[in-house]
């Protein structure tokens, strides 16, 4: 089996941060430099084939094996769930999943609690482990609006400094969890391809 | 007979293989309806991957199930007995779609072996479960692991019972720094955590993983499924059928369902697992069956995008006659052609969307 890594990295600024810490560690690709109209990068040398797509579909990519190996945030993995290996936690990209809203909005009691956010399995979860019963709006966008118009009570949202909801009078309410990008593998490519994958993934680690 | 792979599909292919690979081993067919009446499902609801039903309701009024799983009705009929009843299928389940609503057609295919099961016979089963990726691919790897070692180990460690569960999901994804993370804040000791993280991460050949397993601190119930695997290991090796076998502890098939040995195959090309199978004697104990049983599955469905190739021609040579030919010597060179190994298609006009590697045309006699 060609024993080249294909590699699928979130387009972006958490993208680019990955592909220089790869780079640093020796799997670099000089035509990402000079994209061009190319799509995919490959370097025969060190053994690597790199492609760029939206980062909530690299999880995608690496569970289906278009990709063997990819960078997904953790709120991505917690919410979709898919059937990969974590390998490493990359500590970049750091940022919490919390609930948000005007103080004192999620202490309401005597009907369900109004949630509006784009990860609603998250959202299940956290509440169903505090045997809270909630109504789930599910929104695809300005989600820190819904509280504002009244359409929700909370929201449960990825926060990184916090300015965005101080600026709409909302304050972080309960933490959910811490949020990172973790290095991810497609299950069967990491067996065929175990020597290269474990390889990057431990070079990786040295610049965690 | 040799069968033609590209007319028949690598599924199809592969059917006909391990029907007579499972034959061989005196494995005989098991047949059974598409329904079974719902309440059978409900009653045995761990048992089964997934939670959706696809149901309707027969004339009588009853309610019916298309069937979501093969095994359990193998065991409902299965007559346990001083000898071993060993049966092989090829039957199609239906189960929700991963993704999306709606429901998808499996074809299965694969084996189970009940009654009390001794040494040879697990090999036996893991052997044939090897066999069988060999027959699909000489790419394949089979990777088994023992229910007993991961949960023996909590048993054995100072880890709480609530943390089990969620350091077993973390295992099943080798998410050694999320287990570490977890242990830390519950204040496990770090002898308990060191030796979890490496038994996350421990893989590699029979020989390779029994040794790293040796050097570990482990318990009396974890030490209990090393030796299985080490006896196992030992028969399938001794017999030169160990090849592109591995240990990988991080495979935890569904607790609720399996109980001992458990493995999953791969092949190259294939992104998921496309065999999966172990031992599973809590389902005989909870329909009253004094008995073990182990089987496995194999995904035919998966093979259907191996080796696809958009560019792959629907037929070798087309031949396009005028309508004057003379149709003996028109069959002649088609059979010519087909007992040269290559297919062959006689058209009036080229089809759309056909795609042909070679076009002929007759001249009408001329």
């Amino acid at each position: 089996m060609d024993q080249t890594v294909g590699i699928a990295l979130p387009k972006g600024r958490l993208g680019d941060k990955v592909y220089n810490m790869l780079d640093r560690a020796g799997y670099g690709c000089p035509q990402i430099l000079d994209p061009g109209r190319r799509l995919i990068f490959e370097n025969k040398e060190n053994g690597v084939r790199f492609f760029f797509v939206k980062p909530s579909d690299v999880a995608i990519y690496v569970e289906r094996g278009a990709a063997d190996i990819g960078v997904a945030g953790k709120d991505i993995l917690l919410e979709y769930t898919p059937d990969i290996y974590e390998l490493l936690d990359l500590n970049i990209g750091r940022c919490r999943m919390c609930v948000c809203g005007v103080s004192g909005s999620n202490e309401i009691a005597g009907r369900p609690l109004r949630v509006a956010t784009k990860f609603t399995n998250i959202t299940k979860e956290y509440y169903s482990s505090l045997s809270r019963d909630i109504d789930i709006i599910h929104l695809n966008g300005s989600i820190e609006l819904a509280p504002i118009l009244g359409l929700s009570d909370v929201i449960v949202d990825i926060v990184e400094t916090g300015t965005t909801l101080r600026e709409n009078g909302l304050s972080e309410l309960e933490k959910i969890t811490d949020i990172s990008a973790r290095l991810i593998s497609n299950k069967v490519s990491y067996k065929f391809k175990f020597e290269p994958i474990t390889r990057i993934a431990e070079k990786l680690a040295e610049f965690v | 007979m040799e069968y033609n792979v590209k007319l028949q599909g690598l599924g199809e292919k592969a059917m006909f293989d391990l029907r007579s690979l499972y034959e061989s081993y005196g494995y005989r067919q098991f047949r059974m309806s598409k329904f079974e009446e719902y309440d059978f499902y409900a009653q045995n609801r761990n048992f089964i991957t997934g939670s959706s039903i696809l149901t309707f309701t027969d004339t009588n009024g009853h309610l019916m199930a298309l069937k979501p799983d093969i095994t359990l009705s193998i065991i409902k009929g299965s007559k346990i007995g001083a000898n071993f009843d060993k049966v092989y299928y090829n039957e199609s389940v239906y189960r929700a779609a991963d993704s999306l609503s709606g429901f998808r057609e499996i074809r299965q295919t694969g084996l189970e072996c009940i009654g009390n099961l001794d040494l040879y016979t697990i090999c036996e089963v893991v052997s044939l479960a090897a066999m069988s990726l060999a027959a699909i691919s000489g790419d394949y790897i089979l990777d088994i692991s023992h229910m007993g070692l991961l949960s023996g180990f909590f048993s054995d460690s100072e880890i709480p019972y609530d943390l089990h569960e969620q350091l077993l999901v973390l295992a099943e994804a080798k998410n050694i720094h999320d287990a570490r993370l977890l242990c830390n804040k519950a204040g496990i000791p770090q002898r308990d955590i060191d030796t979890l993280t490496s038994l996350i991460l421990l893989r590699g050949t029979l020989n390779e993983a029994l040794t790293k397993l040796r050097t570990l601190p482990l318990g009396e119930q974890a030490m209990s499924a090393v030796r299985e695997l080490e006896d196992v290991s030992q028969v399938l090796q001794s017999a030169g059928l160990g090849k592109n076998i591995y240990i990988d502890l991080s495979l935890q098939s569904n607790p609720g369902y399996y109980n001992g040995l458990v493995f999953k195959g791969y092949i190259a090309g294939v992104p998921s697992a496309i065999l999966s199978g172990g031992r599973y004697d809590g389902l005989l104990r909870k329909m009253g069956k004094d008995a073990g049983a182990m089987g496995f599955a194999v995904y035919l469905n998966l093979l259907e995008n191996l080796y696809s190739d958009s560019s792959q021609y629907d037929v070798d040579v087309l031949i396009l006659q005028s309508g004057h030919d003379d149709a003996a010597e028109l069959l002649r060179l088609v059979k010519n052609i087909i007992d040269g190994g290559e297919t062959c298609r006689v058209d009036v006009k080229i089809p759309e969307g056909l795609k042909y590697r070679r076009l002929l045309q007759t001249d009408g006699g001329k």
